[in-house]
């Protein structure tokens, strides 16, 4: 983390486009406005994700909560430009890395600004290598081709890397292609790769679901030790957020409705969806005896989403202004908010 | 335990309603010019029991073996050696009509309910086929058991009509609880029965277990990777390594004081959703991964990765032990007395987190 005070520009808001922003020692700053992604379907638009914003501070690593349909993959997808349009469609918002927006750059300048700052984890680390090119090559294909280092300080480069992220015998590792590889260390390699132009912000979307407890325990080990990078990190795990993340941005249906600091979070969490969400997970620390309090209901239909509040057919506190009026985020404390009608207290 | 000599006891009160003995589930693989390259001992020689309105948990991480022997209790993989008994009566080797019996008494829920549920049949449909299958129920009566069943799960009776598309992952999940119980089964082996579950719904699913479970006294056999949820509903729990036991105690002794130092790694290396545990804890953090099943280690098959392994892991084969300070405490370790009686000194240290 850097310790040096910053100014993300975030809610300035006003240094939209300038290309004059300092880069920061302690990772890049992104800051993610009124995003609107929808997806054409045979039954209409979707809204997938409903105007978000968010910003990851130089540094920091922030975790975005959810379960499947909330918004969470497509968010990171749209700002990395990677969303298939169509059918997807980004309506509206801007996302920026280090004050130069993503959204509104041509796909070259993006993939040039992409490649040098920002690196990307998947959760299928197999679909995301080809299978007929060596493992060491993919893993600095990238950095050759912004950086156009030559090919033995590439090869040298990868070996570096694939140690870095600890995998045993790098060099040989290096040689092999990624069917070779056990998941585990695919994984750790697709790391290596999404770190071999030393970004400045690592987006990492459900990267350690697919692995095993132990395994996914040391590449949470490996990520908590990386230095000057920012994360965004994306998972539905809330044990894996508690354990890595600083701040918290919870979605639900396309919108978020909390975020803060990870212990105001799981401490003192605001809106309804929040508290039901870390109180119907099973705990190892928990008092096993008694039943988990459960959500009842479903997420609402994407395309066909209710006026007010997306989650009023499900909240045990909701009002009737819920199912009329979509409630914004408002600020519960200087660092965390809500978007609630009634537990902010902002219906009153 | 021996395979050979134990005698099929009649079934009684205090009969398990499942005993697994020395159960091997072994599969040829990779046959390569007509020449067999291996064998996976995907299960290696594990024995476990469940007794009635009791829900044994089954963990352990991919390859270790845990849906093999589910799979093997219901019948769907060749058992190698081993016997297993349902309410006292052997079904490892059970063919025809007493197979056929033996399904109907164990029951089983799968990871993905889309693709165990028939597309083209309504839920109602879905869950006559069993009753007709069994002949449970009178062709009058069926209609009037799928309400009762529907009932059971919390689904509303209009969803007899509609197929499972019109459900959602949680819903599908209960159409395939309520057609497991169509039987009335004594045992239901639950494999990943939340995994493909949105979060908020799996709640939903492990309560209506265990609300079942208290209505009928069935047997649960819960196998998942889940150490959180699986701490959640069993009564006792199974950790699966390779394809071998490494432990199996009840619950409160498996979470609290946990003897093998896989099972202290894998309850290590979850993280637990509260920051402030988590920034306070410390990990054992294991080595490596888990080794191929077609090249298991020799001796204990987790002593390439185990923090406090000695010359003889290697060995010799750990013989699964009554650990006799505590008593229902079985672990497989050549080092479980000392793990027990003595933690000061070097052994706790190799084994301490950092």
């Amino acid at each position: 983390m850097s310790g040096a005070p910053t100014d993300t520009g975030a809610r300035a808001g006003g240094r939209a486009g300038s290309t004059d922003a300092v880069p920061r020692d302690g990772g890049a700053s992104l800051v993610v406005e009124d995003l609107v992604v929808e997806f054409r379907t045979s039954r209409g638009l979707a809204r997938a994700v409903d105007h978000v914003s968010f910003e990851v501070a130089p540094g920091e690593r922030v975790a975005i909560v959810g379960e499947s349909g909330c918004g969470k993959s497509t968010t990171a997808l749209a700002l990395l430009g990677l969303l298939p349009t169509p059918p997807a469609v980004v309506r509206s918002g801007a996302a920026r890395l280090d004050g130069l927006d993503l959204l509104s750059m041509s796909g070259r300048e993006r993939r040039r600004v992409l490649g040098n700052d920002v690196g990307m984890v998947f959760q299928d680390a197999l679909s995301s290598f080809s299978p007929v090119a060596p493992v060491g090559r993919q893993v600095t294909d990238g950095v050759r081709a912004h950086e156009g280092i030559s090919r033995r300080q590439a090869r040298d480069l990868a070996v570096e890397l694939l140690a870095e992220v600890g995998i045993p015998d790098p060099a040989r590792r290096a040689q092999q292609y990624p069917h070779e590889l056990s998941g585990g260390m695919r994984q750790r390699a697709m790391i290596a790769m999404a770190l071999a132009g030393r970004p400045r912000l690592l987006i990492a979307d459900e990267p350690t679901t697919a692995l095993d407890v132990t395994v996914q325990a040391q590449v949470l080990e490996l990520v908590k030790g990386l230095k000057d990078l920012s994360i965004l990190w994306i998972t539905h795990d809330l044990g894996v957020v508690a354990s890595l993340a600083d701040r918290v941005v919870v979605m639900y249906a396309g919108t978020v409705v909390e975020q803060g600091p990870v212990r105001s979070i799981f401490r003192q969490p605001t809106h309804p969806y929040t508290r039901g969400l870390l109180r119907s997970v099973p705990n190892l620390a928990d008092d096993r005896h008694a039943p988990l309090s459960s959500m009842p209901g479903l997420p609402p239909d994407l395309v066909d989403l209710p006026p007010g509040c997306p989650f009023v057919g499900r909240c045990p506190d909701a009002i009737d202004l819920c199912s009329r009026v979509r409630p914004g985020l408002v600020a519960v404390s200087p660092e965390q908010s809500a978007a609630c009608h009634v537990t902010t207290g902002s219906a009153s | 335990m021996s395979a050979t000599t134990t005698p099929v006891e009649p079934a009684g009160i205090d009969t398990p309603v499942l005993a697994v003995d020395e159960l091997r589930v072994h599969f040829p693989v990779g046959r390569s010019l007509g020449v067999r390259r291996g064998l996976v001992k995907a299960v290696d020689g594990v024995s476990f029991a469940v007794h009635r309105g009791e829900t044994l948990g089954v963990v352990g991480e991919s390859g270790c073996g845990k849906s093999t022997v589910g799979m093997a209790v219901q019948g769907l993989v060749p058992v190698t050696s081993g016997r297993i008994t349902v309410a006292g009566r052997d079904v490892s080797r059970a063919r025809g009509r007493s197979r056929q019996a033996a399904r109907r008494q164990t029951q089983m829920i799968f990871q993905d309910p889309t693709s165990s549920l028939n597309a083209r049949m309504t839920v109602g449909e879905l869950l006559e086929e069993p009753l007709v299958v069994h002949q449970l129920v009178r062709p009058a009566q069926r209609r009037a058991r799928v309400l009762e069943l529907l009932d059971q799960v919390h689904l509303p009776r209009e969803a007899a009509d509609r197929y499972p598309h019109e459900f959602s992952g949680g819903q599908r999940q209960r159409v395939s609880i309520a057609r497991a119980l169509a039987v009335d089964p004594e045992l239901i082996v639950c494999d990943e029965p939340i995994a493909s579950l949105d979060l908020s719904v799996r709640a939903q699913i492990l309560n209506l277990l265990k609300e079942l479970q208290r209505e009928t006294q069935l047997a649960l056999l819960f196998i998942s990777h889940d150490l959180a949820a699986v701490s959640h509903v069993s009564d006792r729990v199974l950790v699966m390594y390779l394809g071998k036991a490494m432990e199996l105690t009840t619950r409160e002794r498996v979470y609290d004081e946990p003897v093998h130092p896989y099972t202290r790694a894998l309850l290590s290396a979850v993280p637990v959703p509260d920051p402030d545990v988590e920034r306070s804890r410390q990990r054992i953090i294991l080595r490596g991964e888990v080794p191929s099943p077609l090249e298991p280690p020799s001796g204990c098959v987790f002593r390439t990765r185990c923090p406090v392994a000695l010359p003889v892991c290697a060995e010799e084969i750990p013989a699964w032990t009554e650990v006799a300070a505590v008593g229902h405490h079985d672990v497989a370790c050549h080092r479980s007395e000392e793990l027990v009686t003595d933690l000061s000194g070097q052994l706790a240290d190799d084994l301490a987190p950092r």
